[in-house]
């Protein structure tokens, strides 16, 4: 569950992060601005409870933290490293 | 726009926060019954759901407080006295249920004879523990607990530290930090390994009850913290903005 959690949340933080700057850049609508931000922050929160709920290594949970791309980083650092090893890393 | 994100926090607020309410208050009372009758696999079952119940209603209601605060900027209100106490109650409610509810169940659902480990210990898929436990303990118990009910509650134990340092990584909130409270009776459940052979049942039937017990209290604590938010926010004490 968190894992599909995580990879939606990564996918929205982005998105809306995206959608939240090009409104700022061009139309700067205050209704769009004051409904995804709080989306935004959701997501963000979203990102970090499933990282630590996926994995006990410091650096992933750390990099959930990163804003916007937070998410996807993890999501990558997860499929390259098995998580079982970060698992071990913590007790030793 | 205040409308509709004040529409949105008070929807998800009922419907997030609602059904952990109710099934964390009747967590306690379902593991006396599975201690109960532990050769009843539905006792396990009721007690698992209502767990995945808690999870992901708990994890919902991440929304509540953020779209909360986006409505209170928005209505301008953030430096109001009874939405800052409101906020510091909720903050309160919340470490409530992350470090002493949803630990205190998975610490019950482990003390329970013959009964799957609550998540699967950091496995990389992940999409594997919601599914294979529910199966397990919908079958599992039947064979098992019939064969051998007096022998379960001695060998569950015993199991037990072995499969707790994997299971606290994978489930991490719930770490370290987290089940300290509850170790007390997780150790007095494993302590006894001689006379736990003749006397297994009714030692096991008291730590059960002790884990509910315990539970129930931070239960309604949690309960009590979210109702006197619930009743800030309706009352609102030297508020300007209507009713």
């Amino acid at each position: 569950m968190a894992n599909r959690l995580l990879r939606i949340a990564a996918l929205v933080e982005l998105a809306s992060l995206v959608l939240l700057l090009t409104n700022l850049a061009t139309v700067h609508w205050a209704p769009v601005a004051s409904l995804l931000g709080p989306v935004h922050g959701c997501a963000y929160l979203f990102v970090i409870g499933a990282t630590v709920q996926v994995t006990g290594d410091l650096r992933t949970r750390l990099l959930a933290a990163v804003p916007g791309i937070g998410g996807l980083l993890v999501i990558r650092r997860l499929r390259r490293g098995p998580a079982p090893a970060a698992g071990v890393e913590m007790y030793r | 726009m205040t409308k509709l994100l004040l529409s949105i926090h008070v929807l998800v607020a009922i419907i997030a926060i609602g059904p952990v309410t109710v099934a964390a208050s009747m967590f306690p009372a379902a593991t006396r019954r599975a201690w109960a009758s532990p050769t009843d696999p539905r006792g396990v079952a009721v007690l698992h759901n209502l767990h995945r119940i808690c999870r992901v209603y708990a994890t919902l209601g991440v929304l509540v407080p953020v779209f909360g605060l986006a409505t209170a900027s928005s209505l301008g209100v953030l430096g109001d006295a009874w939405l800052i106490i409101s906020i510091i109650l909720t903050a309160a409610a919340a470490a409530m249920l992350i470090f002493f509810v949803l630990p205190g169940q998975a610490a019950v659902l482990r003390s329970l004879p013959a009964s799957p480990p609550v998540t699967a210990p950091a496995s990389p898929s992940g999409t594997a523990p919601t599914s294979a436990p529910a199966s397990q303990s919908a079958t599992a118990p039947t064979s098992a607990s019939a064969a051998q009910s007096a022998t379960a509650p001695a060998s569950a134990p015993a199991a037990q530290p072995a499969t707790a340092p994997d299971s606290q990584s994978a489930t991490a909130p719930a770490s370290p930090v987290a089940i300290a409270p509850f170790s007390p009776a997780l150790s007095a459940l494993a302590s006894p390994p001689g006379d736990a052979v003749g006397l297994a049942p009714p030692a096991g039937e008291t730590t059960g009850r002790r884990l509910a017990a315990r539970l129930g209290m931070v239960t309604g604590i949690f309960n009590l913290l979210w109702a006197v938010v619930v009743v800030l926010m309706i009352v609102r004490p030297g508020s300007t903005t209507g009713v």
